[in-house]
């Protein structure tokens, strides 16, 4: 008795300071009136156990003081929940509603508790399990709530209110710790309930500490920054419902074994185990969970979906990586797991002016083809609807007073077909998906489901797009790669027609002439040469592409020669150091694309300016600088047209630089362009070296001006 | 009357041989590439050309041959410079029409054609040389 006096006495002592704390100040705060009130009725309940176990009597009024005390923190839990939302009509009749269903709940517990009364002692009053089960379930609600103001406290709070979540927390955890005892032993346990007074003095401090840190949280806010995630709603609500489900299967199998005499307890083990599977059951049914979060978006949430959470999911089954199933197939899942949609059809747009049945999932396989000019095609194209097929049967006319829409017969045939979202990609219509229907979904589709649906699809449409861009861009490059080869073959083969012909026009009148003759064997030997070479080129086996290793300032010496000598101006200046770089390379490509730079810079500046072409070596690339002192080119410019193929500034191709630096590329290298207007430009190409052995020589500057430093 | 000059530019010596018996009427030198065509054409100053565009380095491109169209017309554009390539983009033969090629001919080669074509073009030039 004395513990129980000790225990309590403390317990009250420290919840009256705390109320008394609360009170003082500013009072136009409900969250912080709603704590000041929990912490006095606590304070209250815990002075009459102090006072009952310390004289005698008061039972009744200790029973509803208690009641009266879970009511107060419910009531203080629940304005803290409620600051997570902005005020509406809807939210406000949400939480009126769950606080009187609350006062009802705990005020009938009162009145069974107070027609429970019966003189005896308060422990065998408890132990009438009815209302036993009444304060389990206090305690299981008031760990729910706090479970989800914690996890759903944004950062920025979370300091210091987990203290407070965790105080008030841990008061209903030892309410459920020692209510379960008693329902398992069908008493209260002395040391539990003596106990109760100092744990629940213990969890003070904790309070304290809460507001000690921020006294402005959420008592001076009340647009505290609280997220619900309808994933831990659906979760905790589960966790809740089987909580529910396990508390009154326990309390059936009790008077199971109570009533099966000597089959008691097999009969309970049985029950038990029949009831625990027909939990999992119903917690692994994909039908009875989407029943559920339907249920739980319908009235719990403004919207039907977690936006955020919705989009991450698309984008990442979208571009689900290592994932062995085609873009085509992750985009029909996307859309059809917003919904819960068991399977789907893809069907893409053709080059032969139809929508044609692409890849499927969960879905029979079908050979589709629907025109593009078709009512349907044209009724998604042009007005980028989400149609459900429901609404069609229903009410065609919802959709044909926007425009002519028939339903394709091999669409009506698929009887578990349900919608049909376009894939709009820039305006343009590139496919769509026939989505199965959901059973959980198909009641309760409506606006939001419906512009999710067409926004996701525009999603899945860009990937796609993307994919069968990159698609053309590989049998754009094999095309490339086959012309190049056939105009190589095509030029050999006129070079050789030439050849031969020559050889036999020239025959008639040379023919004697042993000069001739052996010209004519020349030339005959230099074709059979050429078809050898050619052979070796269509087998695949050809060297136009083999990569030798080449030493570079030998090959700058001669690309720089052949600029100067061809005229133009500035003549280049060379200036390879000190060391025999070499690379791996295809030589004359490697030539043409140096030259081309050269003769860039000579276009860009004038002819009294200087081009410099250096090399020099960087850990394990060579570098070649080609600087002019032309007139240079601004960012945009380097930016946007530079390095696009057909671009020219010169009335040429436009391929060169494009060229150039995808020859780069190629060679694993990198081409930077640093340029300022009216100062110059410095071409930077970065070529890793090869692996041989590279021999270090004598610096050496090649003055070239000597060649041609005159006007031609 | 002296046997006109001409340039053979071409990098396949067996072209440039044959091109040098079937044009024998021709005083004929030759070149393979731009450095060598511009070294001879100094030289001999030939009043015709007959240029091939792709050489080395650039040997799939056509880059080395206007080159050498835009080198000999600077010196002298009263050249007659028959371009004769394996390649017949139109945008190539427009090109070298628009530089001042005397003619675009595409290969293969029908010497007795290319004859006819040197012919009318060392005509103009005699024409020019005259009437200037």
């Amino acid at each position: 008795m004395i513990i129980e006096v000790i225990s309590f006495g403390t317990s009250t002592a420290l919840f009256l300071i705390l109320g008394l704390v609360m009170l003082t100040g500013r009072r136009d705060n409900l969250p912080k009136t709603m704590l000041a009130i929990a912490a006095l009725a606590s304070a209250l309940w815990s002075g009459t156990v102090t006072y009952q176990a310390a004289f005698g009597g008061l039972i009744g009024s200790t029973l509803l003081l208690e009641l009266l005390r879970s009511l107060a923190w419910f009531s203080f839990l629940l304005v803290m929940l409620r600051t997570a939302y902005k005020s509406s009509d809807q939210v406000n009749k949400n939480f009126k509603i769950t606080f009187i269903g609350l006062s009802v709940f705990i005020v009938g517990l009162m009145l069974l508790a107070l027609y429970r009364i019966s003189g005896g002692s308060l422990f065998e009053f408890i132990a009438g399990n009815d209302v036993l089960i009444g304060h389990l379930l206090i305690s299981i609600g008031g760990l729910v709530i706090i479970e989800q103001l914690y996890r759903n406290t944004s950062e920025e709070h979370r300091s210091a209110l987990k203290y407070l979540w965790i105080a008030i927390g841990a008061m209903f955890a030892y309410d459920f710790y020692m209510y379960s005892d008693a329902f398992l032993f069908q008493r209260i346990d002395n040391e539990l309930w003596n106990a109760r007074g100092f744990i629940h003095a213990m969890v003070v401090p904790l309070i304290g500490v809460a507001i000690k840190r921020e006294m402005q949280w959420s008592l001076g806010d009340e647009t505290i920054d609280i997220f619900l995630s309808r994933r831990i709603v659906f979760h905790t609500t589960t966790l809740l419902a089987s909580g529910i489900y396990l508390v009154f299967i326990g309390f059936g199998g009790y008077y199971v074994r109570d009533m099966g005499g000597d089959w008691g307890v097999v009969a309970q083990a049985t029950f038990l185990f029949a009831a625990a599977l027909v939990l999992a059951v119903l917690l692994f049914s994909s039908k009875i969970r989407a029943r559920m979060k339907v249920m739980i978006d319908k009235h719990f949430f403004h919207y039907k979906y977690d936006y955020r959470e919705e989009w991450l999911r698309i984008i990442r089954t979208l571009s689900l990586q290592g994932d062995d199933k085609s873009l085509h197939e992750r985009a029909i899942r996307s859309l059809a797991q917003i919904i819960d949609s068991p399977g789907g059809l893809l069907m893409m747009e053709r080059d032969n002016g139809c929508f044609e049945s692409d890849e499927r999932w969960n879905f029979k396989r079908v050979n589709i083809r629907e025109p593009a000019d078709s009512t349907l095609s044209q009724f998604l194209a042009d007005h980028q609807f989400v149609i459900s097929l429901d609404e069609y049967d229903e009410d065609p006319d919802m959709y044909t007073r926007l425009g002519p829409l028939e339903i394709p017969e091999w669409l009506a045939n698929i009887k578990q077909a349900w919608l049909v979202v376009p894939l709009m990609h820039q305006d343009h219509l590139m496919g769509y998906v026939v989505l199965l229907r959901s059973p959980a979904h198909e009641h309760y589709f409506n606006w939001e489901d419906s512009d999710l649906l067409k926004t996701a699809g525009r999603q899945a449409a860009s990937h796609l797009a993307q994919f069968e861009a990159a698609k053309a861009l590989v049998s754009a490059k094999r095309f490339e790669e086959v012309n190049r080869l056939s105009a190589f073959i095509v030029h050999d083969i006129k070079n050789m027609i030439g050849q031969l012909s020559m050889v036999v026009s020239n025959a008639a009148k040379h023919k004697s002439n042993p000069m001739f003759i052996d010209d004519a064997i020349v030339t005959v030997e230099n074709t059979v040469n050429k078809m050898n070479k050619l052979l070796v080129r269509l087998r695949g086996e050809g060297e136009a592409d083999k990569n030798t290793p080449i030493n570079l300032c030998e090959l700058l010496e001669e690309s720089v020669k052949a600029c100067t000598n061809a005229g133009a101006l500035p003549i280049p200046v060379l200036n390879c150091r000190n060391e025999k770089i070499l690379i791996t390379a295809n030589k004359d490509r490697m030539a043409t694309n140096i030259a081309h730079i050269i003769q860039n810079a000579q276009d860009a500046t004038v002819d009294t300016g200087s081009i410099t072409v250096s090399l020099r070596k960087q850990k394990d690339s060579a570098i070649i600088e080609i600087t002019d002192t032309g007139e240079g080119m601004d960012e945009k410019f380097i930016h946007d047209r530079l390095f696009q193929p057909f671009e020219s500034t010169k009335g040429t191709m436009g391929i060169g630089v494009f060229q150039v630096r995808e020859y780069v590329h190629k060679l694993g290298g990198q081409l930077d362009v640093e340029s300022e207007l009216g100062v110059g430009t410095i071409f930077r190409l970065h070529i890793p070296l090869s692996v041989s052995k590279d021999v270090a020589i004598d610096s050496q500057i090649i003055q070239l001006s000597e060649h041609g430093k005159r006007k031609l | 009357m002296s046997i006109p000059k001409l340039l053979i530019v071409d990098d396949d010596s067996g072209i440039r041989t044959q091109l040098k018996w079937g044009l024998d009427t021709y005083d004929v030198v030759t070149a393979d590439s731009r450095e060598k065509a511009i070294e001879q054409f100094e030289t001999h100053r030939p009043s015709l050309v007959t240029l091939d565009l792709g050489l080395p380095p650039d040997v799939e491109g056509t880059s080395e041959g206007f080159a050498i169209l835009q080198a000999i017309l600077e010196r002298a554009p009263e050249t007659k410079v028959v371009v004769v390539s394996g390649s017949d983009e139109i945008v190539n033969s427009e090109k070298a029409l628009i530089n001042g090629a005397f003619e675009f001919y595409p290969k293969p080669i029908d010497i007795e054609h290319l004859r006819s074509i040197l012919a009318k073009a060392y005509a103009t030039y005699v024409d020019a040389k005259t009437s200037s």
